[in-house]
């Protein structure tokens, strides 16, 4: 059975027609199922957990945007129920990524239910899908246990477990299958710029399994775009712990 | 010259730009292209690319290897091993294959196949 768990923002009214259209797709295609509506005050994960406890539950379908996919990624990953997305609204880049349309089309990639395992990264005991950026700031990188790597001066750090380069952001695919994290140094330049869109040489790229970020001040360092305080970031990867329904124009 | 350090990014390789230190012991299964400062040692079963603003105080193993900055350190290449004219190498060379471009510094001695002579500055 699936499980929909809807957003606080997608219950607004402006949402309501295209929130139609998806429950009558849904119904055509023959995979309609329970629905759950999140509050201020319903957390989705300890829901997820009961009606899972209850049985039944094959697929938990995050209704929503990015912050909708954090509020179930521990839970999913923890009871390796398969995620699936319906994106509405802003900031859908980890469905986009996946090669899931916004809105309705989303519905014909949910019964097509090209299933994919993925890695989750892990910061701090908190799992990530695409990545975390760390501003710039005096900072030292912990490589694996066995070396470490200093930019000389200000550098911006970006641990990415999925991503691709779109008009924003530019840089290699981060396959999300392949076991390793990205870690990919910017430096500021002299001249208050960062050399790594002025030139390719200027970034760093280095492939890991797990490294440790130690920034001399505290920093608020952005995780699936969710701000996260302090001077220590642990990082890990999970091999293949998200089973997530992908479409056929996913990046990786 | 240089144009794998993009591809060495794409395809899972490593890049350590300009205006980075590396320290310890750096080992990698991929491409590696290095820009920036190196010490302690550099394992890759890949291709290593060093380019002219390296500076290596390593012992340096490779697959394959182009070379156009500075390796100091015994630099051991089991395929083939490519001294650009900016290069500079202080230590011993190890490598099945190896060319040597005019304006190359080696001050090592040079092992090929086993044969082992010394080389003087070029």
């Amino acid at each position: 059975m699936y499980l929909y768990v809807y957003d606080a923002f997608v219950q607004d009214r402006r949402y309501e027609k295209e929130l139609q259209k998806v429950e009558n797709r849904l119904t055509d295609l023959g995979i309609a199922g329970k629905i759950v509506r999140l509050g201020l005050f319903r957390r989705a994960d300890e829901f997820i957990r009961d009606e899972v406890r209850r049985g039944g539950i094959t697929t938990v379908v995050a209704v929503g945007n990015d912050a909708t996919v954090r509020q179930i990624i521990d839970v999913v990953a923890d009871t390796k129920i398969v995620l699936g997305i319906i994106p509405l609204g802003p900031e859908n880049r980890i469905a986009n990524l996946l090669g899931l349309p916004e809105g309705e089309a989303a519905c014909d990639i949910l019964s097509a239910r090209i299933v994919e395992a993925i890695d989750a990264g892990v910061v701090n005991n908190k799992r990530f899908v695409c990545g975390v950026s760390i501003p710039a700031a005096k900072s030292e990188i912990t490589c694996e246990g066995n070396y470490r790597v200093t930019p000389q001066g200000r550098g911006t750090i970006e641990v990415r477990n999925l991503f691709a380069p779109d008009e924003k952001e530019k840089g290699p695919i981060s396959n999300p299958l392949d076991g390793r994290l990205e870690a990919v140094i910017q430096i500021a330049t002299a001249g208050g710029g960062f050399s790594f869109w002025k030139s390719v040489r200027g970034e760093s790229i280095i492939p890991l399994r797990s490294l440790e970020v130690r920034t001399q001040e505290p920093v608020t360092a952005l995780m699936d775009g969710v701000p996260v305080e302090g001077t220590r970031f642990d990082f890990s990867v999970e091999e293949k712990i998200l089973k997530v329904i992908t479409g056929k124009s996913r990046v990786f | 010259m240089f144009n794998k350090d993009q591809e060495a990014g794409k395809n899972g390789g490593t890049i350590i730009a300009q205006g980075v230190k590396v320290e310890g012991d750096f080992v990698s299964d991929g491409n590696v292209v290095i820009e920036g400062e190196v010490s302690g040692s550099v394992k890759t079963s890949g291709f290593l690319e060093v380019g002219e603003a390296a500076k290596i105080k390593a012992s340096v193993s490779a697959g394959e290897a182009l070379v156009a900055g500075e390796v100091l350190g015994n630099l051991t290449v089991s395929g083939k091993l490519d001294l650009l004219e900016t290069s500079r190498v202080e230590g011993d060379i190890e490598a099945s294959i190896l060319s040597v471009a005019p304006g190359a510094k080696i001050n090592g001695q040079i092992t090929m196949n086993g044969k082992r002579s010394v080389e003087p500055a070029v």
